[in-house]
């Protein structure tokens, strides 16, 4: 059952020395969905910002998440649906 | 103990409605048993891993879920409010109940304690100020 969409944020792609070789993802879900909104690269060097550093390039990405999380919500709350189930 | 002895020790938190976190802790395991009962077991890598998540958590707001899955691969997810931790199996499936991060923090992770000896004189955060002050003077004096 769908519920309040959500940010999400999952460390993805570990390699088999168990060391952190993927990144942090960052999802919207609400239950029934998970729609993924960016990633942010554990390895700064191989990453398109190699400059910024992982928890900056995080909080930009949760950032954005948020944005679109608004931006969503505004529109579920135009979408109105006049029927009566019976 | 002979070598190959694990010695477990069980640390409680209180939480909300009396209930308490508990954790386990063995030589390179951790089992925390939510308020709920769940259980989850973690190495050291993926205990550490997730307590800096919770960390970032206190950055990014109380709307941000951390989600991962434990050694076997049981996944949850927590969020933070205020110094209130919150934790389902999933980002919707969260009952209204949470204990006091800082209090599990220092459970998890008991804060390294420095000794005078090992860290030397400009550890010490009051020798540091002290250092400082006695810096600003030296420079006072030159100019």
């Amino acid at each position: 059952v769908p519920s309040e969409w959500k940010i999400e944020v999952e460390p993805e792609g570990k390699n088999e020395n168990n060391k952190n070789e993927g990144a942090a993802i960052v999802f919207l879900s609400n239950g029934s969905k998970r729609e993924e909104v960016g990633a942010v690269a554990f390895a700064r060097e191989h990453s398109n910002n190699p400059l910024v550093e992982f928890d900056d390039q995080l909080d930009r990405v949760v950032a954005r998440a948020k944005k679109v999380l608004k931006v969503r919500r505004e529109l579920d709350e135009l979408t109105v649906d006049d029927r009566v189930l019976t | 103990v002979s070598a190959g002895t694990v010695t477990a020790t069980a640390w409680t938190v209180e939480g909300s409605g009396g209930r308490k976190l508990r954790v386990d802790t063995s030589d390179d395991r951790s089992l925390v048993t939510w308020l709920c009962g769940g259980q989850r077991s973690f190495d050291k890598e993926r205990l550490q891993e997730t307590i800096e998540y919770v960390a970032r958590l206190e950055r990014l707001g109380p709307d941000v879920w951390f989600t991962h899955a434990d050694a076997n691969g049981r996944r949850f997810s927590l969020r933070l409010e205020g110094d209130q931790l919150y934790a389902g199996d999933t980002p919707t499936s969260f009952e209204d109940i949470h204990v006091p991060w800082s209090a599990v923090r220092e459970l998890l992770a008991p804060a390294p304690r420095r000794s005078s000896e090992e860290d030397g004189f400009m550890v010490n955060p009051s020798h540091t100020s002290l250092w400082s002050a006695l810096r600003s003077w030296l420079r006072s004096l030159f100019h």
